[in-house]
Parts: structure tokens; C-alpha cells; sequence
């Protein structure tokens, strides 16, 4: 899309159509890097969340056995 | 770590490693450590996986405290050189993303500390966040002299919190060892302060070396050295601790002030010169570290 083609939004029946989101051009070196990080942080993300599970688990069977 | 060359990095899902270094750890083991010994000299013991998860709430509150910070002090990181690499100041993490996650870790410490020990230590726990978020970071780092002193008392809060956990009130050792960390971290920061005052001044944050002058901080930092050793030795003859603690934290604290006095009686203005304050900063680390661990040996070996 040239410049004079740029896409800068519209009037459709009355209403005004915002120009469509358009993601920064990426390498595809960048495009690996986003994704290698978005995979570390989720795995990171399922660790802690599964052991904070047990965590609330071992804190509920520590504080039935001292009645409280 | 493979690196890249992009045009914005804010652009990119910032990588764990920065959020570990926006909790500021090294900041937190000292926390972590204070509040720990706290639990440990309490009278009453909790369950093992409750005083874990009580340490951990307080460490969570500290990564919280670093991350909020650094979300309201981006600009001024920047200007100096001993934090422009920090992951917000370099561009490798977006504004909103630390405070997000600021904000989440704070709840989420206070909400697992009222459910695990008690609401006491979680109340405890949120007004240190609070206090050191809005009153240290937000009103009085940027506008007085005085921002360590009064601050200091959020740092001072871990082993008073780490006591409640365990016992659901306050009593008179828990508040000494507050007290303690209030006084020791004047010298301590205006030790740190003295010899990075460059960094300080070009950030127009008002430091006491900055506003104050050297001659004026030095002589203060002996001022608080002097309540502090008071502070480190009282529990002793309070009858709140065994003899093994006053011996230790009497010669801990004579130390301590020997080099406070090297630094009140320095007239150096160039960092290269100041070995003195050099000397004293990492004692007075050290010292911390020293006399909680005799603290806790001692309530051991009692």
C-alpha cells in the first residue's frame, strides 16, 4: 500500500470506520525472539501457578490440623 | 541470552529475568532475612509450611515495593548511572507492564498473608507497601532531605511483620528490632550517598550529601550511629535477650561506630578518596546480617 493508498479510516453508512491496526513490520528474527520469550514466560507462568496450588493445598491441611 | 537490534524493545514481551530484576533481589534478601528472623525469634512457632509461605508473603511484598518504585522513578533511573540499566530506564519493558505486575504482587502478598497467618501481619504487611510506595518513593524522596529517615521505616517493618505471623501481636522485641533497622539506615544510605552524591545530584534527587554538603552528612550519620548501637544492645539489659546477644551486638555496635567516626572525621569530596564510607557501607550491611543471626542463635541456644 503506498502512501497516497494509506488506509485512513472511513464513513460507511454514517458512521465512522477507524483505519484497521496495522502491526509494525518484524524480521523474522524478532518474530523468534517474541515467540521464545512469550514460551518462557508462559511456562514460567504454569510453574508458579501450579505450585502456588499446592502451596494454598499445604496451607489448608497446616491450618485444619491447628483448629483454626 | 541472544540479543537483537529493534527499533522500539518496549515492543517486546519483556523477558522473566527483568521481572526477577524489578523486584530488586538483592534489596529483598536483606528484607527477607530480617523478616525471617523475626519469625524465628517470636515465642510462639508456627507449622513449617505456614512460616514459609509467611516469609515468602514478605518477600513478595518487597518485589512489590522495588517494582512500583522503579514504575514511579523510571525518569530519574535514567539519569543515573547505577540504575539506567534497570529493565524500565533501558527500554526493555513497558510502564504499564511494572505496574501491573507491581500492583498484582502487592495484593496477592497481603490477600496469602491474611489467609495463611493472620490479618495483623497482613495489615502490617500492606501499610509497608503503602508506606514505602507512596510516602518514601512518591512524597518524600523527591522533596526532602530527611526521605531516609522517615522511609526508613518501611524497611523496618520485616521482622515486626515476620513476629505477628507467628504470635498475632506486637510486643516489646519485635519494636526494638524495628527500631534498630529505622536508625541503621540513615548511615547506612548516607554512607552509600556520600560517595555516589554525583549520581544523586545530576537526578535532583535531594539526598542530604546533595542539599546538606558532605561535612553536614557525615556528622549525621554518626548522630543516628550512636541511638542505633543503643537500639542494638537494649534487648540485653531489657532482659529480652540472653548475654550472648549483648556481648555480640556491643562489639557489633563499637565497630560500627569506630567507622562512623573514620566518616565524621573525613574531609574527602572526591568517591575516590572515600574508603571511610566505603568501609561503613559494607559493614553496616554486614552488621545487620550479624546481629539478627546472633539474635536468632542466641533465642536458640537460651
Amino acid at each position: 500500500m503506498t502512501v497516497e493508498e494509506e488506509d485512513k479510516g472511513s464513513f460507511s453508512q454514517g458512521r465512522w470506520v477507524p483505519p484497521a491496526y496495522r502491526w509494525p513490520k518484524m524480521s523474522d528474527g524478532e518474530l523468534e525472539m517474541i515467540r521464545k520469550r512469550q514460551r518462557e514466560r508462559a511456562r514460567i507462568t504454569a510453574w508458579l501457578l501450579g505450585a502456588f496450588v499446592i502451596l494454598f493445598f499445604l496451607i489448608t491441611i497446616a491450618k485444619t490440623g491447628m483448629n483454626w | 541470552m541472544p540479543t537483537l537490534e529493534m527499533a522500539n524493545p518496549a515492543a517486546l514481551p519483556a523477558d522473566w529475568r527483568d521481572f526477577v530484576a524489578l523486584t530488586k533481589p538483592r534489596v529483598m534478601s536483606l528484607v527477607v532475612f530480617s523478616g525471617l528472623c523475626g519469625l524465628l525469634v517470636a515465642p510462639i512457632k508456627l507449622p513449617f509450611v505456614l512460616g514459609f509461605t509467611a516469609i515468602l508473603c514478605i518477600a513478595l511484598g518487597a518485589g512489590a515495593c522495588g517494582a512500583l518504585n522503579q514504575w514511579y522513578e523510571v525518569e530519574v533511573d535514567a539519569k543515573m548511572r547505577r540504575t539506567a540499566k534497570r529493565p524500565l530506564p533501558a527500554g526493555r519493558m513497558d510502564r504499564q507492564t511494572a505496574l501491573h505486575f507491581g500492583v498484582g504482587l502487592g495484593a496477592f502478598s497481603v490477600l496469602l498473608m491474611g489467609l495463611a497467618t493472620n490479618w495483623l501481619a497482613a495489615i502490617m504487611l500492606a501499610v509497608s507497601i503503602l508506606f514505602y510506595v507512596l510516602v518514601y518513593t512518591v512524597w518524600l524522596k523527591p522533596r526532602t532531605a530527611q526521605n531516609i529517615v522517615i522511609g526508613g521505616a518501611a524497611g523496618a517493618f520485616p521482622p515486626l511483620i515476620g513476629w505477628v505471623a507467628a504470635t498475632n501481636h506486637v510486643a516489646a522485641l519485635p519494636i526494638l528490632l524495628f527500631a534498630i533497622i529505622f536508625l541503621w539506615t540513615p548511615p547506612h544510605f548516607w554512607a552509600l550517598s556520600l560517595f555516589v552524591r554525583s549520581d544523586y545530584a545530576a537526578a535532583g534527587i535531594p539526598m542530604l550529601p546533595v542539599v546538606a554538603g558532605f561535612e553536614s552528612t557525615r556528622r549525621q550519620i554518626l548522630f543516628y550511629s550512636l541511638p542505633m548501637a543503643v537500639a542494638a544492645v537494649a534487648p540485653w539489659p531489657l532482659g529480652l535477650t540472653g548475654a550472648i546477644y549483648g556481648a555480640c551486638a556491643a562489639v557489633l555496635s563499637v565497630v560500627f561506630i569506630v567507622l562512623a567516626c573514620r566518616v565524621a572525621v573525613n574531609r574527602s569530596t572526591e568517591p575516590k578518596d572515600m574508603e571511610a564510607e566505603k568501609h561503613l557501607f559494607a559493614y553496616s550491611v554486614f552488621y545487620l546480617f550479624a546481629l539478627f543471626t546472633v539474635l536468632v542463635a542466641d533465642r536458640f541456644l537460651a
